[in-house]
């Protein structure tokens, strides 16, 4: 394959893995379930500074691990129990993290067979991280507006 | 020679590429999970949080891979002396999961191109490089298995809270 063939491959790959992923962003935001582990967290006494500090490493990390990790870590210093570490909430946005993984199996599965040459053995984990990025900022907005104002 | 190697973020990135290390941190915080969760009945009531933040806080600070070694098997030596058994158990885990990366690291050397044999003597350089392959791996694992060992010791408090709640109702 010349490079320039490769080259557009890898465009086109590029342009759909970001529709896929836009589209499957959105499907989150209208998932019950999701509305209620934001309209949970919005109960708790957590504050928009512990979403913002979680959003902003989302988006400076290139590993899923460094967004679990500190989410177990907030849920540990959680001694009074009312903000991560309230009803497993930490654990709860944990799971719904790591869950993504079969949504980025799928998106990975489902690219075109005339795409498939520009794909790696990382891409999964990387659509991966984008899409628990999307999940971060959702669950950020959402947290600010549900969260009753003082 | 010592001199001849730049500097370490710059010595990070020629030996381990960033996504390369990133995909495999990401794999590698399910064992450091699973062995936390293995002590998780030593969490809390022997292992506190003071202990977990100063074996990350030597891990990530340790200049050479040798110091992180050298903490953890005086941590062993120290609790065999106290009789502290199930402690230095603990501690020997950590040195075992530890000294298990060494295989890791070898592949990643390879993959930089420093074709190092396991058993085969090594130049200063090799050494060098390898020991640094190794800190940035263990950091990375320490790292995962402290976050998880910090989220246990709550998750067991809160459950001790309702197992006495439990008896206090049944008294």
């Amino acid at each position: 394959m010349n490079t320039d063939t490769k080259r557009h491959e890898q465009t086109l790959l590029r342009v759909a893995l970001r529709n896929a992923i836009a589209q499957a962003s959105d499907e989150q935001l209208e998932q019950d379930q999701f509305q209620q582990l934001a309209q949970r967290l919005a109960n708790t006494k957590l504050d928009n500074s512990q979403f913002r500090n979680l959003e902003n490493l989302a988006y400076t990390t290139d590993k899923i691990s460094d967004i679990t990790d500190l989410l177990k870590k907030l849920t540990g210093r959680d001694s009074r129990g009312r903000g991560w570490a309230s009803e497993n909430l930490g654990q709860q946005v944990i799971f719904a993290l790591v869950d993504l993984r079969k949504k980025a199996d799928d998106i990975v599965k489902n690219i075109p067979d005339h795409m498939r040459g520009a794909i790696d053995a990382d891409l999964p984990r990387r659509v991966h991280l984008e899409l628990c990025r999307e999940l971060v900022k959702h669950l950020t907005a959402e947290f600010m507006y549900k969260k009753p104002k003082e | 020679m010592a001199g001849s190697l730049p500097q370490q973020s710059t010595l990070t990135q020629r030996l381990i590429p960033r996504q390369r290390l990133a995909a495999w941190s990401d794999q590698a915080q399910k064992p450091a999970a699973q062995l936390a969760d293995q002590f998780r009945d030593l969490l809390d009531r022997r292992i506190g949080n003071a202990q977990l933040s100063g074996l990350n806080n030597i891990v990530q600070s340790a200049p050479t891979f040798d110091e992180v070694e050298n903490f953890i098997k005086h941590q062993a030596e120290r609790a065999e002396r106290a009789g502290r058994f199930e402690i230095k158990e603990y501690w020997n885990a950590i040195a075992q999961a530890i000294d298990g990366l060494k295989v890791e690291g070898l592949k990643f050397a390879n993959e930089a191109g420093l074709n190092i044999q396991p058993k085969a003597g090594k130049s200063k350089e090799a050494k060098l490089a390898l020991n640094h392959i190794y800190l940035t791996l263990t950091r990375e694992y320490v790292q995962h298995f402290v976050a998880h060992s910090i989220m246990l010791i709550r998750l067991s408090k809160k459950s001790d809270r309702r197992s006495d709640n439990a008896g206090s109702r049944s008294n």
